[in-house]
């Protein structure tokens, strides 16, 4: 049996989306800016879809602009926010996903003084702490909406609240709960937001960001001023359409979709009771639907995930033996939220996708326990 | 369905590890690596005759450290203890028909492990005291046990060391990276962390020398 439990890496595009991408990239080729017909009408499927995603997210047309993904996404934010004002203090949180957080290590290496926030053990940023940091020399929040390992929801709307005292606009990487749960910038007073198609059943290598209008952003690549001079680079309207209808549907089917991924999540739970000396990661209520960060204690995770795979079954794990992985091999998130050793190294990832049945979380379950048996049986280690 | 990068036999000792378990009371035991570096080994074995007549291993590791644990007890087992000091890593990596470069220091910890048992069961029941002379050729086997994941080679042979000095307690080295080298850290933290068990070694300085 194959299952697929590794939704947060990325997803396999919708059956619906699938089928229509290949109709529109077959129909519908043109290049936006060209002035003939076929350019017109692409033109107005991607003037379509700003409008239809703009609505999605409570946002305005004009503050839609289309990226190649979320890393790039994050970049444009950032970097395009900071060229736009001479202030030099930069806030983050200890967990954001690398597109955020190596982009602040350069930031800090071009003489911004960049602070990062704590987290508590749920994962929650420090308001205290944020509160304390926020001055008039402040140019930038970026905090993440969730949390791409453990799921946890950041407070937002405090965070927009807090830097509202000093006018300082706040970003969110958005990428992991896009299409999960309901966004509306409006009601969280956001000035900038990323998003990334791959990550709700669209295609790779499609994006895209909110700016609020009366946000002050610079372009950061020069080219032919394509997306009002913010992002040059012919646009790609198959991507873009599709990635409108991806996350259309993911709205569509979203109360559905949790309901599943909350029985799902607590089959699994029933069996992890079976399964001593594990911890469940993240914060127990604000979290998005579907992923659970699961240690367990006296178990090499990258063990344990490459017999899951030998098995059929393709989750992610926190860690990889230290010559592994490119750049750090012990997950920044799990250490932030202060768990020991034992239990980083025995971590895995499973986030689920709309394709996921009881049927292939009872394959998972029972394959899990097995597994977590026979390594346990291997290992030996006083901690 | 398999994890595409090992090799057969690796996935076969992965799943089915021979020799695994302890010993009561064994000859010679140890155990290397530390599960807060992501990976460790322990081998127990017996003697009888002057050859191996069991052994044993239990791995907290990824599946190529499970897997080459599993290959060097089965290339010990029945061999004389002067046959099974000879046993290198090269010889459990051929046995399993290879492992991609950035897994070989997981089996390098394995023969370590057989090793450190052997020398365990020399000192405890030969009663054979191992007087070791620390010296530069003593550091550079040492450091032989590092490898760099890029190539899969250890950093001596990688060419990486520039400069060695032992002295006073210490060592002096120089190594060099391309600017842009990922593995950097991964490199001097095990450097640091070979380095460190060494008795005669009181501080180690390393210069780096990007290019």
């Amino acid at each position: 049996m194959r299952v697929y439990l590794d939704n947060s890496a990325t997803t396999p595009l919708h059956p619906e989306v699938l089928e229509f991408m290949c109709e529109f990239n077959k129909n519908h080729f043109g290049n936006a800016s060209s002035l003939h017909y076929i350019g017109l009408e692409a033109k107005d499927y991607l003037e379509n879809s700003r409008k239809k995603i703009a609505e999605m997210i409570n946002a305005e047309p004009e503050e839609i602009y289309f990226t190649s993904g979320g890393t790039e996404a994050d970049n444009l934010c950032i970097l395009g926010i900071l060229k736009s004002t001479l202030r030099k203090r930069i806030i983050t949180s200890s967990i954001e996903h690398e597109a955020v957080l190596e982009t602040f290590m350069h930031l800090k290496d071009e003489g911004y003084e960049v602070i990062i926030l704590d987290v508590d053990e749920n994962g929650v940023i420090d308001l205290d702490m944020l509160e304390e940091s926020v001055n008039k020399d402040t140019a930038l929040i970026s905090v993440m909406f969730a949390n791409n390992e453990i799921g946890t929801i950041q407070p937002l709307e405090k965070i927009c609240e807090i830097a509202s005292k000093f006018d300082i606009p706040v970003h969110t990487d958005a990428v992991q709960a896009m299409g999960k749960i309901k966004i509306d910038v409006r009601e969280l007073g956001i000035n900038a937001l990323s998003a990334s198609a791959h990550k709700f059943f669209g295609p790779k290598g499609v994006g895209f960001v909110f700016i609020e209008k009366a946000t002050k952003i610079e372009n950061i690549v020069y080219g032919g001023g394509h997306e009002k001079g913010l992002r040059s680079g012919t646009e790609n309207v198959p991507g873009i359409a599709t990635m409108e209808k991806a996350l259309e549907i993911c709205i569509d089917e979203m109360v559905e979709h949790n309901r599943k991924y909350d029985l799902l999540s607590s089959q699994i739970k029933k069996c992890l009771e079976k399964i001593e000396d594990y911890k469940l990661n993240g914060h127990p209520v604000k979290r998005i639907p579907g992923t659970m960060s699961i240690s367990f204690k006296n178990i090499n995770g990258e063990a344990l995930m490459e017999m899951l795979s030998l098995k059929g079954i393709a989750i992610s794990t926190a860690s990889a033996c230290h010559s592994h992985s490119e750049g750090e091999s012990v997950s920044h998130v799990l250490k932030s939220i202060g768990l020991s050793d034992e239990y980083i190294y025995g971590t895995i990832r499973i986030t689920m996708g709309i394709e996921n049945t009881e049927e292939e979380i009872k394959y998972f379950t029972d394959t899990l326990e097995e597994c977590v048996r026979t390594l346990r049986g291997l290992n030996y280690s006083d901690w | 369905m398999a994890v595409i990068k090992y090799t057969e036999k690796v996935i076969e000792h992965f799943k089915n590890p021979r020799n695994v378990g302890e010993i009561e009371n064994p000859d010679g035991k140890a155990t290397v690596g530390s599960p807060a570096c992501g990976d460790q080994v322990s081998v127990f074995l017996n003697v009888e005759d002057g050859k191996i007549s069991d052994i044993k291993f239990l791995s907290y590791g990824c599946a190529s450290n499970i897997a080459t644990g599993s290959i060097v007890t089965e290339l010990s087992k029945g061999k004389t203890v002067e046959q099974a000091k000879a046993l290198t890593w090269k010889d459990a990596l051929e046995e399993l028909g290879g492992l991609p470069p950035v897994k070989v220091h997981c089996s390098i910890l394995a023969i370590d492990g057989l090793r450190a048992a052997i020398h365990d069961y020399e000192e405890k029941v030969l009663g054979i005291k191992h007087e070791r002379i620390i010296d530069e050729s003593y550091i550079i086997e040492e450091l032989k046990h590092v490898i760099y994941p890029k190539t899969g080679e250890n950093i001596i042979d990688a060419k990486l060391v520039k400069y060695l000095k032992y002295e006073d307690k210490e060592v002096y080295m120089e190594i060099s990276f391309d600017e842009t080298d990922v593995y950097k850290q991964n490199v001097l933290e095990e450097i640091n962390e070979h380095l460190g068990e060494i008795k005669g070694v009181e501080k180690v300085d390393i210069k780096v020398v990007e290019y």
